[in-house]
């Protein structure tokens, strides 16, 4: 790893971690469920970057297994609880979205499950990385997506709030964030398919996955947690 | 997706208020129209918008639907004052999306 990437995977990892634990804080204060599930996303978010840079930095000689449980268990994470924050914030009432988050939820669990107990791996050896993997990948990238479009709807709806003095500029900017978060999150996901098939290069794919991660993660903590200054701007646009 | 509780009180005393004058399946078009036409949502408008919904988009959506403007202020002041005395009981508020945004910054400024 050159100096660009770790530096690079450091930043994105303190700021998730913030992020994360800021949330997670409140969560303790308020017993909600979005702040805990999208302090869990954030928080895991971080910890997916963190098991490799540890694994690289500290144990290079470390066992793959150990390092795949981690981030497995990381990414199982990320995405259930990245689901359900999305699911509390935009769509609490809707059935469907429950009903789609626990199939999601068991269909992971047991395709980690087996993953790790090397139960599946004759399926798809030589074939794929791995049949977990593969559905993740699609998962989480499915999940992020999922949460730009929501947020920009959201975006547009609370447009129309303001006109009618229902909401203010500082919120729809922050919707717009989270949706402009997304898009990077989503293109860095992108990446990693591509480069996991073969696609891109690694001399290619690597810096503009981190550059796409640092970018993603800045957004999201200035969504979450904007400075008193960009708080006081957006207030003051028309 | 269900319809928030504050959505089907609406519709339920816009549908008794206006007697013969508008269906169940109506009233609650109507309201859904009104509450789009201010960005929001059925599932999870709070009294607060609703509101403002129904003293600045309400009249007109009614309008557009076959409604006297005589009959629309009679309507639109009957719920205002059932949203007034249901408010109390404390069961009708919706929670919308920012107030996580709003919980952050208050526990930022309680620091």
């Amino acid at each position: 790893m050159d100096l660009f990437t770790r530096a690079s995977g450091l930043m994105t990892l303190a700021i998730e971690l913030i992020t994360g634990v800021r949330l997670l804080a409140l969560a303790m204060k308020t017993r909600r469920l979005p702040e805990t599930a999208l302090g869990v996303a954030f928080t895991c978010g971080a910890g997916t970057n963190a098991w490799f840079l540890i694994a690289a930095l500290l144990f290079p000689e470390a066992p793959p297994e150990i390092e795949i449980a981690l981030w497995g268990l990381s990414y199982l994470g990320l995405t259930m609880s990245l689901y359900i924050g999305v699911w509390r914030v935009f769509r609490p009432t809707s059935v469907v979205v429950r009903t789609i988050g626990f199939l999601l939820a068991a269909t992971l669990t047991v395709l980690l499950v087996t993953e790790l107990a090397g139960i599946n791996r004759a399926f798809y050896q030589g074939v794929w990385n791995g049949l977990y993997d593969e559905v993740q990948a699609y998962a989480i990238t499915a999940t992020m997506a999922w949460a730009g479009i929501e947020s920009a709807l959201y975006y547009r709806d609370l447009r129309r709030q303001i006109a009618l003095g229902l909401s203010e500029n500082v919120f729809a900017a922050r919707f717009r964030l989270w949706s402009y978060a997304s898009v990077a999150w989503v293109l860095f996901h992108v990446f990693l398919f591509s480069r996991r098939h073969g696609l891109l290069s690694l001399e290619f794919a690597r810096p503009t996955m981190t550059l796409l991660a640092l970018i993603g993660s800045v957004l999201i903590y200035v969504t979450f947690l904007p400075p008193d200054w960009l708080q006081r701007r957006w207030s003051s646009e028309p | 997706m269900a319809d928030s509780p504050l959505f089907e009180f609406v519709s339920d005393r816009l549908e008794s208020a206006s007697g013969v004058q508008l269906s169940r399946l109506q009233c609650r078009g109507v309201v859904r129209k009104a509450l789009k036409t201010a960005g929001l949502s059925p599932e999870r408008v709070t009294v607060a918008q609703m509101r403002v919904v129904l003293e600045r988009v309400f009249p007109e959506t009614l309008a557009r639907n076959g409604v006297s403007p005589t009959d629309a202020t009679r309507l639109v002041s009957t719920l205002l004052t059932r949203l007034d005395s249901a408010q109390q009981s404390g069961r009708l508020e919706g929670e919308a999306p920012e107030d996580i945004f709003k919980r952050l910054d208050a526990s930022r400024r309680n620091k």
